[in-house]
C-alpha cells in the first residue's frame, strides 16, 4: 500500500486536479459571461437597455448578477416530468449535454509548458497525442443529448428537433473534419500542445505561422461548421423556436436550464478550440516563451501599463455614461459607480505596484515563468472571448436557414470546398517543401 | 370635397348589366350609390358565371357574401333571408351587389365555389351564421363557430345573451382524412394522440406524420390552428381552423347604436384600429349622404396612412422574427411606438383609439400634432433603409422568402386577395387609386407592386408602401397647414353636446376603404332605427388567409412560418 502511494506521481495528480478545476471554473464563468454577453450585445444592437435590475448591494456588473437570479429561479421552479416520456432518455439528455460541453476543454493547452527547476508541467489537463480526434469526437457526441431528449420526450415537435439535430450533425461533422485535415498536414501533429507551439514559428521571418494564416479556407469552414455544431443562429434549427418549439419543449426548471447552460458553455469551448487551432492558442505574436521569460520585468511592466491605460479608459467611459444619465434608481444601484470606480482604481494601483516591483524586485526563474504563464493564459482567454463575441454578434444579425438549405450548404458547398482545401494544401506543401 | 364617382360608374354598369344580361335579373336598383341586382336562386350560378366572364363587366373579385335575416324588418318582406354577393370588377372598377331572396324554410342556394375560390369560406361563414344551405358546397361546415354549436347566431330569433360552452376541441381529422385519401395516403387505421402516432401503423411508410400546429404556437399571430400531415418536414396536407377569437362582433353591433359601433371596429384589425374606425364612419356617412369637410378628410388621410405604417411595421417586424432575425423588429417597432405616443396624446389610448365620429372627429387635436407626425416621418426613412439593407440582399433571407408561398394574379383574385398581397403578384390594384376617396387622387403617391407574388414580394411591397404612406402624410399635412381656419360658429348656433342621434334611412349600402391588408368593407343594412339592422364586415385577412392551403401545401414547416408571417394574419379581423 505504502509502495503504491509512494510510487504515485503526486505532482502530476495534484497539478492535474488543479488544472481541471481551473479550466472548468473558467468554463462555468464564461458560461455566465456569455449569457450576459448575449443579453448586453443584443440590447446594444437593438437599441435597448438590456438587463439593469438585478443587483446585489447595488452591484449589477452590467447584468452579470441577473444570471444568479436566473439560476435561483431555475432551481426553485417546479420540476415537471411529463407522464408520457421515456424517463431514462428524458432525464439523461440534459446531463449528457452538460458533461460533454465541459469535456472538450480537457485537451486544450492554455499556456506553454511550465518549467520550474526540473519539473515541467504541461498546461493542459490531458496531453493526448490524438487531441485533434478527441475534440472532434467529443463535440459530435453532444448531438446525442438532443436526439435522446427529442426522442425521449415522446412529443411531436421535439421529435422534429431531434431529426433536425441529427441531420445537421452528420452534414457538418464531415466538413468540420475535412477543414482540419489541412491543418494536420501543415503542422504534421495531432497533439494540441505541439500544434500550438508550432504556431509560434514565423512564416518568411515576419508573419506568425498561425492556423488562420496557413489555412484561411479551413478557418472559415471550421467556424461555419462550429456554428452549426453549436446550434447557434443561423443554424439554430433544432431550437428554431418560431417553427418547431425545440428539443426542450417538454423540459422544465433546471433540466431546461442545463440545455442553455451547456449551449453557452459550448460557445466558450468553441472559442477555445478555434483560438487553439487557428489563432495560435496561447501564443503572443513575436514573443515566444523564452523571450517572455528573459525579459519578464519589462514584459510585466508593459502589461501593467496596458492594464492601467485600459482601466483609465474604462473609467472615462463610465464617467461619460454617468454624466449622461438622467434618472435615479433611488436604491443601492445609484452607488454602483463607487464600486466600479473602486475596482478600476485598484487595478490602476496594482498596475503601478507591478511596474515599481519590476524595477526593485529581482526576478528569479520561478517568477519569470509565472509571469509568462499568466500572460499566456490571459491572451488565450482574450482570444476565446473575441470568438465568443463574434458568435453572439452573428446571432443577432442573421435570419435562420431552412432545413434543406442547411443540408445543401453542408453537403454541396462546404464538403467540396473542404476537399479542395485538402488538395490545395497538399499541392502547396509539395511546392514549398 | 368627397365627390364619390362610383355613381357614374354604377350607372354605366347598370346600363351594361341591363344590356348584356338582362334576362336573369328580377330587379335592378341603386340605393346610396350601391347597385343591387336581385336574381332568382336557381339562376344565380349562371348569372355570376356570365358577369364574371363577360368582357365588358368582368366581375373578377368576389368581395364578400353577406347574409341578412329580414325577420324583424318592417314592412315584412315575403322572403325571410337574403344572401348578398358583393362583387368587384378590378378592371373596370364596377361594384355590384347580387341579392338572392330565400324563404324561411330550408333556405338553399347553389354554391359558387367553382367560380370563386374564396366563396368556399364565405359560404361556410354564411351557413354558420344563418343556416343557409349552399347546395353543392364541397365541405359545408361551420367556419367561425364551433362544430357542436346549436342554432345560427346571426338569425334574428337567436337571443344575443345565449351562451354555449364547449370543453372539447374539434379534431379536424375528417377533413384531413378526405384530403389524404385523395393523395392515396389513407390514415384510417392510425390513432392520433397528443404524442406521436401511436399504433403499429405509424411504422408504415405510407402513413404520414400528423402534426397539430396551434392554436397556441409562436407562428400563429393571434390564435389559429392548422392540422398538418407532414412527410419529413414537407407539408403534404393541411387543414386550417379559424374562429378561436370569434366573439360575435356582428351580433353585438346589432345591439348597439350607430355611435357605439366605433369601438367594436377598433378590435377588428387591432394593428391599425384607426383605419377601421374611418372605414366604418365612411360607410355610415355614405348612407346618410354626409359630405365631410376638406379638413376632416385630410385629417382622415393622415390617420389612415399612420395606421397603415403601424400595420405594415407590425407585419414586417414579426415576420423577420419568425425567420429568426430578431434585431430588425426592434428598429421597426420603435417607430410604431412613436406613433403610439402620438395617438395616446390624441385619444388617451394606445391601442384602441375610437376617436373618429360619424361625420367628423370628436375633438380638435393638440397644437403640436403636425410637428410630432413630421418628426416620426423623418425618423422613418433611415430606419426603413437600415432594415432594407439588413435583409434585402441577405442570402439567407432571400433563400427563405423567394418563391415561397407563390401565388399567381389569377389565383389571388379568385381567393379574394386585396391590398399588399394582391399587389405583390404584380397587379396594381389599390382602392386609393382605383376608387379614390377623401381626395386621394389629388395626392402624389405610387402604387407599389411586386413581380412574383411570393413572400419576398409581400414583405417588400409592405416596406415600400410605408415610404409611400410617409409621402402622402407629408403632402396632406402641407395642405392642412395651408387651409384657412374654420369660420367661427354663428352666434345663434347651439353647440351639440354628446352624441347627435344618427339614424340612416332604410336601405343597404356597401362601402370599402383600402385598409392595411386590403379592402376593408362594411355592408350595412339599416331599418331607419337608431341601431344598425345588420352589419357585415368584409375582412381582408380572412380572404388572404383562405389561400393558406394552396400556399402551404408542398412547402416545409419552416416555410409555413414565412407564409403566415407575410400574409399578415390578424386574428381579431378574421374571426370577428
Amino acid at each position: 500500500m505504502t509502495n503504491i502511494l509512494r510510487n504515485l506521481d503526486w505532482i502530476f495528480i495534484i497539478t492535474t486536479i488543479a488544472k481541471a478545476c481551473f479550466v472548468w471554473g473558467l468554463a462555468l464563468f464564461f458560461m455566465t459571461l456569455n449569457i450576459t454577453l448575449d443579453r448586453k450585445i443584443s440590447s446594444f444592437m437593438q437599441d435597448r437597455v438590456g438587463p439593469n435590475r438585478a443587483h446585489i448591494l447595488g452591484i449589477r456588473l452590467f447584468g452579470f448578477i441577473l444570471n444568479l437570479a436566473d439560476g435561483v429561479k431555475l432551481f426553485f421552479k417546479e420540476d415537471i416530468t411529463p407522464s408520457f416520456v421515456n424517463k431514462f432518455y428524458y432525464l439523461a439528455s440534459p446531463f449528457i449535454i452538460m458533461t460533454i460541453a465541459l469535456m472538450g476543454l480537457a485537451v486544450i493547452p492554455i499556456a506553454d509548458t511550465l518549467t520550474i527547476s526540473n519539473i515541467s508541467i504541461p498546461m493542459q489537463v490531458l496531453d493526448l497525442n490524438v487531441g485533434f480526434l478527441f475534440i472532434l469526437a467529443i463535440t459530435s457526441l453532444s448531438v446525442y443529448s438532443l436526439v435522446l431528449g427529442g426522442f425521449g420526450s415522446n412529443s411531436k415537435f421535439p421529435l422534429f428537433s431531434a431529426m433536425r439535430a441529427s441531420a445537421q450533425m452528420i452534414s457538418y461533422e464531415i466538413a468540420m473534419g475535412l477543414s482540419l485535415v489541412g491543418l494536420v498536414m501543415v503542422f504534421s501533429t495531432f497533439q494540441l500542445g505541439e500544434l500550438t507551439s508550432r504556431q509560434g514559428h514565423l512564416l518568411f521571418g515576419i508573419i506568425p505561422k498561425w492556423g488562420i494564416v496557413v489555412q484561411p479556407l479551413g478557418f472559415v469552414l471550421f467556424c461555419i461548421a462550429s456554428l452549426a455544431e453549436l446550434n447557434r443562429v443561423p443554424f439554430d434549427l433544432p431550437e428554431g423556436e418560431s417553427e418547431i418549439i425545440g428539443f426542450h419543449t417538454e423540459y422544465s426548471a433546471m433540466k431546461y436550464g442545463l440545455f442553455f447552460m451547456a449551449e453557452y458553455a459550448n460557445i466558450f469551448v468553441a472559442g477555445c478550440i478555434i483560438s487553439t487551432l487557428f489563432l495560435g492558442g496561447w501564443q503572443i505574436p513575436w514573443l515566444p516563451t523564452d523571450t517572455l521569460k528573459a525579459n519578464s520585468a519589462v514584459v510585466l511592466q508593459a502589461a501593467s501599463a496596458l492594464a492601467i491605460i485600459g482601466a483609465l479608459f474604462a473609467a472615462f467611459r463610465l464617467h461619460v455614461f454617468y454624466k449622461k444619465r438622467r434618472y435615479k434608481w433611488s436604491d443601492m444601484r445609484d452607488y454602483e459607480g463607487i464600486f466600479l470606480y473602486g475596482a478600476l482604481g485598484l487595478t490602476v494601483l496594482a498596475g503601478l505596484g507591478a511596474i515599481i516591483a519590476g524595477y526593485i524586485v529581482p526576478f528569479n526563474d520561478i517568477a519569470a515563468a509565472l509571469v509568462a504563464l499568466v500572460l499566456q493564459v490571459s491572451i488565450f482567454i482574450f482570444k476565446a472571448f473575441i470568438i465568443c463575441f463574434i458568435i453572439v454578434w452573428i446571432r443577432w444579425s442573421l435570419p435562420r436557414l431552412r432545413y434543406d438549405q442547411l443540408m445543401r450548404l453542408g453537403w454541396k458547398i462546404m464538403l467540396p470546398i473542404g476537399i479542395a482545401n485538402v488538395l490545395i494544401t497538399g499541392v502547396a506543401l509539395l511546392l514549398f517543401r | 370635397m368627397i365627390e364619390n364617382n362610383s355613381s357614374t360608374t354604377a350607372n354605366t354598369c347598370k346600363d351594361l348589366l341591363a344590356l348584356q344580361i338582362g334576362g336573369d335579373i328580377i330587379a335592378l336598383e341603386e340605393t346610396n350609390g350601391t347597385l343591387f341586382a336581385t336574381v332568382a336562386p336557381d339562376s344565380l350560378h349562371g348569372f355570376l358565371a356570365k358577369i364574371r366572364d363577360n368582357q365588358v363587366l368582368k366581375f373578377d373579385l368576389l368581395v364578400d357574401i353577406a347574409g341578412v335575416d329580414t325577420l324583424l324588418l318592417t314592412p315584412a318582406l315575403p322572403d325571410r333571408f337574403q344572401v348578398v354577393y358583393i362583387l368587384l370588377s378590378t378592371v373596370f372598377n364596377h361594384r355590384l351587389c347580387v341579392k338572392v331572396n330565400l324563404g324561411a324554410e330550408n333556405p338553399s342556394v347553389p354554391s359558387i365555389c367553382g367560380l370563386y375560390k374564396i366563396a368556399n369560406w364565405l359560404e361556410r361563414e354564411t351557413f354558420d351564421q344563418f343556416g343557409i344551405i349552399f347546395a353543392g358546397h364541397p365541405n359545408l361546415k361551420r367556419l367561425l363557430n364551433f362544430k357542436n354549436f346549436v342554432g345560427h347566431p346571426l338569425r334574428k330569433d337567436y337571443p344575443i345573451d345565449k351562451r354555449q360552452g364547449f370543453p372539447e376541441s374539434e379534431d379536424l381529422l375528417d377533413e384531413l382524412k378526405t384530403k389524404l385519401a385523395r393523395l392515396n395516403r389513407p390514415i384510417d387505421s392510425v390513432k392520433i394522440t397528443g404524442c406521436t402516432n401511436e399504433t403499429d401503423a405509424a411504422m408504415d411508410d405510407n402513413v404520414p406524420f400528423i402534426v397539430n400546429i396551434g392554436p397556441a404556437h409562436p407562428i400563429v399571430h393571434g390564435i389559429l390552428r392548422l392540422l398538418t400531415a407532414v412527410e419529413g418536414e414537407t407539408i403534404i396536407a393541411l387543414v386550417p381552423e379559424i374562429g378561436y377569437l370569434h366573439r360575435g362582433v356582428e351580433k353585438s353591433i346589432e345591439n348597439s347604436n350607430w355611435h357605439q359601433v366605433v369601438p367594436y371596429t377598433d378590435r377588428l384589425n387591432y394593428a391599425s384600429p384607426m383605419m377601421n374606425n374611418i372605414g366604418y364612419c365612411k360607410a355610415v356617412e355614405k348612407m346618410l349622404g354626409i359630405t365631410i369637410s376638406e379638413r376632416n378628410a385630410l385629417y382622415r388621410i393622415v390617420f389612415c396612412e399612420l395606421a397603415r405604417i403601424m400595420d405594415h411595421l407590425l407585419c414586417s417586424g414579426p415576420h423577420l422574427i419568425d425567420l429568426g432575425a430578431l434585431t430588425p423588429f426592434w428598429y421597426l417597432f420603435q417607430i410604431r411606438e412613436n406613433i403610439y405616443d402620438i395617438m395616446e396624446k390624441i385619444s388617451g389610448a394606445r391601442l384602441t383609439y375610437s376617436c373618429v365620429r360619424i361625420g367628423a372627429f370628436p375633438y380638435p387635436f393638440y397644437d403640436a400634432f403636425f410637428d410630432d407626425v413630421e418628426t416620426v416621418i423623418k425618423k422613418l426613412a433611415p430606419v426603413i433603409d437600415e432594415v432594407r439593407r439588413l435583409v434585402e440582399r441577405n442570402r439567407i433571407f432571400f433563400d427563405r422568402c423567394v418563391d415561397i408561398g407563390k401565388i399567381s394574379t389569377a389565383d389571388a383574385l379568385a381567393y379574394g386577395f386585396t391590398g399588399p398581397c394582391l399587389r405583390a403578384t404584380g397587379y396594381a390594384y389599390d382602392l386609393r387609386k382605383a376608387q379614390p376617396y377623401y381626395g386621394y387622387d389629388t395626392l402624389d403617391f405610387d402604387v407599389v407592386v411586386g413581380t412574383n407574388g411570393d413572400t419576398y414580394d409581400r414583405f417588400f411591397v409592405r416596406i415600400y408602401e410605408i415610404i409611400e404612406s410617409a409621402k402622402i402624410i407629408r403632402q396632406a399635412i402641407k395642405r392642412l397647414k395651408e387651409l384657412p381656419p374654420d369660420p367661427p360658429a354663428a352666434e345663434g348656433a347651439k353647440k351639440t353636446k354628446g352624441f347627435k342621434k344618427v339614424a340612416p334611412p332604410t336601405g343597404a349600402v356597401y362601402d370599402a376603404t383600402e385598409a392595411a391588408n386590403g379592402e376593408l368593407g362594411f355592408y350595412i343594412v339599416s331599418d331607419g332605427s337608431a341601431k344598425p339592422y345588420r352589419m357585415k364586415v368584409r375582412s381582408p385577412s380572412l380572404c388572404n388567409y383562405s389561400a393558406i392551403e394552396q400556399l402551404a401545401e408542398g412547402a416545409m414547416i419552416a416555410d409555413l412560418v414565412s407564409i403566415i408571417g407575410s400574409l399578415n394574419i390578424i386574428g381579431g379581423e378574421i374571426d370577428r
